[in-house]
């Protein structure tokens, strides 16, 4: 543990030699976070109390959470192990004496972690100050619900490495990756909770694993019920087990077809 | 000055040219990194699809508007990453101070710089295309409107880049400031305009012009107003020669980091 906890400290460590980038990035988030409060506003002037059985209040409350997901996602994990297999550097990596997948975990935790951290900071802060605390906020509710979406980024962080190890068979994954996120953040509830979509289009789309990710940990954060919490926690413990599986079964046919050119 | 507006056009279709044959040579990457892009830009057009029926505020024209918005948006991506894809690495450039190699050459320093292709966006131009024949009344007013105007409209966004890119030539410490600026602009140019009120739309307008990109494009598509149009082609052509002239100025300041 205390390897990958180095390798996460010196990736740290190399990614924020410059402190303003990670502020800069800052700034962006809550450019987005304003941005689309402005959009909410205009919608709710003319739709009533609630959409969807959400009020105002809950969905700016969604938005700036679902934003604070999308920004702590570790997708960049993808592209990371790509770059590994074109370059070639993967051969040397497989042979020292850490798990690779653990290594990629904890260099692309550390290229995040303080922007995340900054990003928590200014979205909760956002949220507080300009649309106020939930009534339905309880510590139980908080934590419960921060659980469920750790589990969601984890469950992403799963099918991310699966869409990586493609990677062993065409080098370029870039494509599959920006498919594998705007399908998430679309049907995912990336932009706006996923009951706010037709009835036909939500029944078919509440299932997925992509609304296990956002949707269904941020609809938990904001509506709180402890049996609707074991349900969405079950769900995303089988999730994480079947791409586990999933993905351990693709880096095996992939490591053992791996070619490297080059000294 | 018509011989130096012909070789820099000449060095800017040659760079994409060669880019686009290089990117060709791996067939399937390229077809699926636009296969990509246009996906991304394709679920916009889903979101904002079933958004538009919640956005009364915008009127009766209401989906019409917010299609165009992603169509004009698309088309000026695809306009501006086919010809000037490099400019988001003006910033980077000065500072790692690796332009001598562009100063010894007898062109255009800034078009050398920022000439570049950006394969992916072609996906965003392809969807925005498709978007406006499928949800705007074809007639051919509105497909040249259509396209001057999201070329404008790229113009507008490449002068912003340029002037940002170089505002690290005046002030080292504003690294990043290009890129995070460049962020708010995209993030910008696909929300409906009708959503902001006061000070928002005041920086729409100036500070974040966004409004020049995409939002008065859509509005000339809609309903055409010559002065209008007269309003932003002057907006769009003194902001490109305040551009160049910026970076120009500043390029005096530029310091070599003897990468040569």
């Amino acid at each position: 543990m205390r390897k990958y906890f180095k390798i996460f400290k010196t990736s740290m460590k190399n990614t924020y030699i410059y402190p303003i980038d990670a502020i800069s990035m800052n700034f962006i988030m809550i450019a987005v976070v304003i941005i689309k409060l402005f959009l909410w506003k205009a919608i709710y002037i003319n739709q009533g109390a609630t959409i969807g059985g959400y009020s105002i209040i809950e969905t700016m409350w969604y938005v700036i959470i679902a934003d604070i997901v999308g920004f702590a996602a570790l997708r960049n994990i993808a592209r990371t192990l790509s770059e590994d297999v074109k370059d070639g550097s993967i051969a040397y990596k497989l042979v020292k004496p850490y798990n690779y997948i653990f290594y990629l975990i904890s260099i692309t935790l550390g290229k995040k972690i303080i922007t995340l951290l900054l990003t928590i900071i200014t979205g909760v802060l956002m949220a507080a100050l300009l649309v106020g605390a939930l009534k339905s906020f309880t510590l139980i509710s908080i934590a419960v619900g921060v659980f469920t979406i750790i589990m969601g980024i984890i469950l992403q962080l799963i099918i991310c490495l699966c869409i990586g190890m493609i990677a062993f068979w065409f080098e370029e994954v870039s494509a599959f990756l920006t498919i594998y996120m705007r399908t998430e953040f679309v049907i995912g509830g990336g932009f706006m909770p996923l009951i706010m979509f037709p009835e036909k289009i939500y029944n078919l789309i509440k299932y997925l694993p992509f609304s296990y990710i956002t949707f269904k940990p941020l609809d938990l954060f904001i509506k709180f019920d402890i049996n609707k919490a074991i349900n969405i926690f079950k769900i995303q413990a089988i999730y994480i087990m079947i791409f586990s599986i999933i993905g351990f079964f693709i880096y095996r046919k992939g490591v053992g077809k791996l070619n490297v050119y080059g000294g | 000055m018509f011989t130096v507006v012909s070789d820099n056009l000449k060095i800017i279709f040659l760079n994409m040219k060669y880019t686009i044959k290089t990117k060709m040579t791996f067939k399937l990457n390229f077809f699926l990194t636009i296969l990509g892009q246009g996906f991304n830009a394709l679920g916009f057009v889903f979101l904002w699809y079933f958004l538009a029926y919640r956005m009364q505020i915008l009127g009766k024209n209401g989906k019409e508007e917010l299609m165009l918005l992603q169509a004009v948006s698309g088309l000026h991506y695809l306009f501006l990453y086919l010809f000037f894809a490099d400019v988001g690495s003006l910033a980077r450039e000065i500072i790692n101070g690796s332009i001598d190699k562009y100063l010894v050459r007898p062109k255009s320093v800034l078009f050398s710089i920022i000439s570049g292709t950006n394969i992916s966006l072609i996906g965003n131009g392809i969807v925005g295309i498709l978007t406006f024949f499928v949800f705007i009344k074809i007639s051919f007013k509105n497909v040249f409107l259509f396209l001057f105007l999201s070329f404008l409209g790229s113009i507008m966004a490449l002068s912003l880049k340029i002037i940002m890119g170089s505002l690290v030539l005046y002030v080292k410490g504003l690294r990043s400031i290009s890129s995070t600026y460049s962020g708010v602009i995209d993030t910008l140019l696909m929300y409906p305009e009708a959503m902001y009120k006061g000070i928002g739309k005041i920086m729409v307008y100036t500070i974040f012009p966004a409004a020049f990109i995409t939002y008065i494009p859509v509005k000339l598509i809609l309903e055409f107003d010559k002065m209008l149009l007269f309003k932003m082609i002057t907006v769009v052509i003194v902001t490109f020669v305040f551009a160049v002239v910026f970076f120009y100025r500043g390029l005096k300041n530029y310091e070599s980091g003897n990468l040569m």
